[in-house]
């Protein structure tokens, strides 16, 4: 016990001038305010359980040693959001707060295929019925998967707040938020017949489109490595993050989610 | 000419071949009686009905109707089970002189048929033993019947309603109640004797 007293104490004696912010008897050199970011992430969202009332349900047979049996679940649903920025960062007096905010691309994704897992045998394919309507017929497609890819520009607005700094890895926590608006979006149905390709806009019609605007926030934490006044790395991560909009998202609804993002900053000034 | 042969022969196995999934039963449970699958109208296979305490649906293990025309009758032959296992079978046989091919069923559209009326004969087989039933009341409604196509190819029809019956057995009434049905039908399961 005595000797653990001991190193630890001769510990944060030798490492007390990194956690300092001044260094006694050296004048500081003066830090850069502002830092140029350029970054790029991924969040993954879990989606909201939808039943499409044009979408027959499917049977999925398990067969295991000990359980035999079948369940009707028929879709699985993917959402993700991957963005890429370009941010002025405005640090503050103290070198705690980090301000940012600039120009963010992100490209939303989301698909809609046919429920399997690792355990479950059945069809890879789910039958739309396209003409629900009628009393005569009824008209199934088999599709495999539709994917929807939608592209935004946006502004994005974080604060980071360090407690504490380290000359060379500093650990922080953020809170962000950004506003996006759509400048092109893409469409893709996956038949289980190519012939049927033909049909694609008829399926598509049967859906909503991803959001002209949407807006996300998340809370997170990182670590940046660089020396104070010197070029940077960040890798830090999101979670919770949400993204939500007056329009609905297309073909699933995204709940919450969480992912990584990878920055590089220089200074400026 | 052999080309066009040998086009019609492909042509005509593609559209005979049924999905496997749509020759399955698929049970979404009914809300207001989750041991009998809800009323559909999308071929899922299945049918049910409140017997007494118990029910009669549909078996994953036996086909849910075969439909057999014959001497100017034809027959609806549901089977399944009994609560969950002991096998039981509900067999209707009416006059028909106008079905010739499973695509004919589609005249049944919208038909209730009086299961009262003459000539129309009621079977249930339980418990190993096959008896025509004495009906105080009955009917079966053929709410819908469509032709159904897969990915524009033709694929069979869909048969969905509902059905009822009353009847008495050694001077005692039973009754089946709440009977609905919702079965994909092709050639596989009509048969012409």
């Amino acid at each position: 016990m005595k000797k653990f007293v001991s190193v630890y104490l001769l510990l944060m004696v030798g490492l007390h001038p990194l956690w300092s912010q001044d260094s006694t008897g050296k004048k500081e050199k003066e830090k850069p305010k502002l830092y140029l970011n350029a970054g790029s992430g991924i969040h993954f969202y879990s989606c909201l359980s939808q039943d499409y009332d044009f979408i027959r349900s499917g049977v999925n047979y398990y067969s295991s040693g000990y359980y035999n049996g079948a369940n009707t679940r028929t879709l699985k649903w993917f959402f993700t959001q991957v963005f890429a920025d370009l941010k002025l960062e405005y640090r503050s007096n103290t070198d705690k707060f980090w301000i940012s905010s600039g120009l963010r691309y992100t490209n939303l994704r989301s698909s809609l295929g046919r429920y399997s897992s690792y355990y479950s045998t059945g069809s890879d394919f789910y039958y739309i019925n396209m003409n629900k309507e009628s009393l005569e017929t009824t008209e199934f497609y088999r599709v495999k998967n539709i994917d929807y890819s939608a592209h935004y520009a946006g502004i994005p607005l974080e604060v980071r707040y360090t407690p504490f700094e380290i000359r060379f890895f500093r650990l922080f926590f953020k809170a962000g938020a950004d506003i996006n608006f759509m400048f092109k979006q893409t469409k893709d149905v996956q038949f289980q017949s190519s012939e049927m390709d033909i049909n694609e806009d008829d399926v598509l019609a049967l859906f909503n489109s991803s959001p002209k605007y949407f807006g996300s926030a998340y809370l997170g934490a990182g670590i940046q490595l660089g020396k104070p006044g010197k070029p940077a790395f960040r890798i830090e991560s999101s979670f919770p993050a949400f993204v939500f909009s007056t329009q609905s998202f297309g073909l699933v609804e995204p709940e919450f989610g969480g992912g990584v993002m990878l920055s590089l900053l220089l200074p400026l000034k | 000419m052999k080309y066009i042969y040998l086009l019609s022969l492909v042509l005509f196995f593609i559209s005979c071949e049924k999905d496997a999934e749509l020759s399955a039963s698929i049970k979404i449970p009914d809300p207001d009686n989750p041991q009998l699958p809800v009323y559909s109208e999308w071929g899922y296979n299945t049918f049910g009905a409140q017997y007494e305490r118990d029910v009669f649906v549909y078996s994953n293990y036996e086909i849910p109707l075969k439909i057999i025309v014959q001497d100017s009758h034809i027959t609806f032959f549901f089977q399944g089970t009994k609560g969950n296992s002991a096998y039981m079978s509900l067999k209707i046989t009416m006059p028909e002189n106008s079905i010739e091919k499973y695509q004919d069923l589609l005249s049944y559209s919208d038909t209730l048929i009086n299961l009262n009326n003459p000539g129309i004969l009621v079977e249930m087989t339980t418990n190993g033993t096959t008896s025509e039933l004495n009906l105080i009341s009955g009917y079966i409604n053929f709410i819908r019947a469509q032709q159904l196509y897969v990915d524009k190819i033709e694929g069979g029809i869909i048969l969905s309603g509902k059905f009822s019956l009353k009847f008495l057995s050694d001077g005692i009434p039973y009754s089946m109640s709440e009977g609905r049905f919702d079965l994909g039908i092709d050639d596989n399961i009509f048969y012409v004797l």
